[in-house]
């Protein structure tokens, strides 16, 4: 059975309709890309799975995990194992990074029925996880994302991430602002965590994320709708040929 | 018809309070002559509605004793005002390093209001606390202000004086009964001597039918420190009236609130720091949440004199709203005569950050801990100020009792 399923799924913000009719199905274990050019509606995709309200879902459905998705509260979709990675994390000046991660895997643990952890056991879990990123010993006594550069930023989406162990993580262009050697910490800290059950939803501009992170699917978005899929070989080809060839097709085909 | 309405309100209202066993004093006694009533015509009351108050039946706090409240703070030091009334009739005069009396009557002058004049020419009791030359007191000495007497008017005094070279913490407690009408009308003037430091925690934990005017007059010496942090946690009605001279060099006064009106809550903070004195240095952070139909009053002004050079003053008010119901009435104001000083003052009044709370909410916290985490860092700021760790625990333990905050 699939993790995920959208069909046919129409989402605009305000009077602006970007999502039209996007079908994709995602299941256990796999890595799916999704490329396109600016404003084909790669990020309004992951507001919407996230559950962002400023969203408004016209038409379609997803269901995650046989739910319907579109029916539960953000908070309620992170409990179910959604994460999203931000391609902007916010910066929480007073809030505790240690305090927020610590609150936000009880809530998981409680909503799966588990004890919680001891402060013990809490910190021997992030010791683990965020070597993952190499950011040990650099979260205690920080504020959420303040004053981190944009790498660190990115280094902490994946540490929550590894602590949270979502089901489906969806990253928003986690590649973007970062150097060589950020980028290659990141991918290193989401290979860790891929396994059979846990797919990945990797947007991006640029191929080369998916040269660390290997997709077992690239799909081409435009205008709102997923107009081309194929294995890797296609985000090289994109590489190398641009989306005018894709564009001149799908809007061909359009017409 | 309107002038002779106002004038009878305010006879009843000071008659309704005195008593004929008061120690009048006689500076307050003239100024009850000359000062009106406060009403929202005047600047200083603008926003400061009084009807409410004025219209309950108050009669004067017998002093009788309350059920004791415990002190959360690990003092040593307990003065204990019920209904008004000091518990003691003894002198406290505990290791000689702090002196505890009661005084006959205190002689003012420039009454900020009606309600201050009223206060010091019928107190219900008064208080003086002296600490000694040079002492160092390591635990906070706690005053605890009790009422539980339905529809009664508390009218205490306290002095302090804090001596030379001397180092105190004072945690004042106000505490009233859940369903209670109180009033209180709270006088503390405090004088800090050279190099002496004194920091006062006011902590109200008022009923939901209690009214309280409090002014704080504190004249700070050369080189010396004061510091005030006001910490409301509930009261249905509070005005805070704060003056604070900086009567000599190198002096130095901060002052922190932090306040939650929610329901129908009303919490005011008028406050005045007069530069008296060259190279004095002031600091003033102000932080409000207000939900529901709650309303707050930030009117913080600074007055720098014209021979007090370098002078430093800092002022801010931050304000968030959670409804469109509450209401925020700021004004930070300025007035200097010096030319070589350095002033600012900043104040800013705006909603919950909503990308920061999807932020925690697709983490997987419910929107509400979400919206209490945020509350607890911007209440924080104002919460580190205080520098005694058990103070401040206590103040963090009953925010969150009262759903204002998500305690990890």
């Amino acid at each position: 059975m699939s993790l995920l399923t959208i069909k046919n799924l129409h989402a605009q913000i305000g009077e602006n309709h970007i999502l039209k009719g996007l079908n994709l199905e995602i299941g256990p274990g796999e890595v799916h890309a999704i490329m396109g050019p600016n404003g084909s509606g790669k990020s309004t995709l992951a507001s919407v799975l996230a559950g962002r309200e400023d969203y408004e879902v016209t038409k379609g459905e997803i269901t995650f995990k046989g739910q319907n998705l579109l029916e539960l509260s953000p908070e309620d979709r992170a409990r179910e194992g959604l994460f999203l990675a931000f391609q902007y994390p916010v910066e929480i000046p007073g809030v505790s990074n240690m305090n927020f991660v610590k609150a936000a895997v009880g809530e998981m643990r409680k909503h799966k029925g588990l004890e919680p952890l001891t402060a013990k056991e809490f910190l021997k879990l992030v010791d683990e996880k965020s070597r993952l990123v190499e950011l040990q010993g650099y979260l205690a006594n920080r504020s959420v994302n303040e004053g981190f550069s944009g790498g660190e930023k990115k280094r902490n989406e994946v540490f929550q991430m590894a602590m949270l162990e979502p089901q489906l993580a969806v990253l928003d262009e986690t590649d973007s602002g970062l150097d060589i050697d950020a980028l290659r910490i990141v991918a290193q800290g989401v290979n860790a965590l891929r396994n059979t059950e846990r797919s990945f939803v990797v947007i991006t501009h640029y191929q080369r994320l998916l040269e660390y992170i290997v997709p077992d699917f690239v799909h081409v978005l435009y205008k709102g709708r997923i107009v081309k899929s194929g294995d890797k070989s296609l985000a090289l080809e994109l590489e190398s040929r641009g989306y005018d060839w894709i564009k001149e097709t799908a809007d061909a085909s359009a017409s | 018809m309107i002038e002779a309405t106002a004038l009878d309100q305010k006879e009843l209202f000071i008659g309704s309070l005195t008593d004929a066993e008061a120690r009048p004093s006689l500076s307050a006694l003239n100024a009850l002559k000359e000062l009106p009533l406060p009403t929202t015509r005047q600047e200083l009351w603008k926003y400061t509605r009084t009807a409410r108050l004025l219209s309950q039946p108050w009669q004067r706090a017998s002093g009788k004793t309350a059920p004791v409240f415990e002190v959360p703070c690990g003092a040593k030091e307990i003065i204990r005002i019920s209904n008004g009334k000091w518990e003691s009739n003894e002198s406290l005069c505990e290791n000689s390093s702090i002196l505890v009396e009661r005084m006959d009557r205190v002689e003012g002058a420039d009454y900020l209001s009606l309600f201050e004049a009223v206060n010091e020419a019928f107190p219900t009791d008064i208080i003086r606390i002296t600490v000694k030359k040079g002492v160092c007191i390591n635990d906070p000495i706690a005053i605890v202000y009790q009422q539980d007497e339905n529809l009664c008017g508390a009218l205490p005094v306290v002095v302090v004086e804090a001596q030379e070279s001397s180092i105190t913490t004072i945690n004042e407690y106000h505490v009233s009964s859940l369903a209670t009408a109180t009033l209180q009308l709270r006088s503390l003037n405090v004088s800090v001597k050279e190099k002496a430091n004194l920091t006062i925690n006011k902590i109200h934990l008022l009923g939901d039918e209690t009214f309280a005017l409090q002014t704080e007059r504190v004249s700070v010496a050369s080189q010396s420190s004061f510091a005030i942090n006001t910490i409301t946690i509930s009261g249905r009605w509070l005005r805070n009236d704060l003056r604070i001279d900086l009567e000599g060099e190198h002096a130095y006064a901060q002052l922190n609130g932090l306040f939650m009106p929610r329901e129908k809550q009303f919490c005011d903070h008028h406050t005045l720091v007069r530069h008296l004195a060259p190279n004095c240095d002031s600091s003033e952070l102000y932080k409000a949440v207000l939900n529901d139909q709650g309303i707050g009053v930030f009117n913080g002004k600074v007055y720098v004199q014209q021979h007090a050079q370098k002078t430093n003053a800092y002022q801010n008010n931050a304000n968030i709203l959670l409804s469109d119901d509450a209401q925020m009435n700021t004004k930070p104001e300025l007035e200097i005569y010096a030319d070589d000083v350095k002033c600012s003052h900043g104040t800013t009044t705006g909603q919950m950050d909503e990308a920061a709370l999807f932020y925690l909410r697709s983490r997987g916290l419910s929107e509400d801990s979400a919206r209490r985490l945020l509350i607890g860092a911007f209440a924080g700021e104002v919460i580190q100020k205080i520098s005694h760790e058990q103070t401040r625990n206590h103040i963090v333990e009953e925010l969150t009792k009262h759903g204002l905050l998500f305690h990890v």
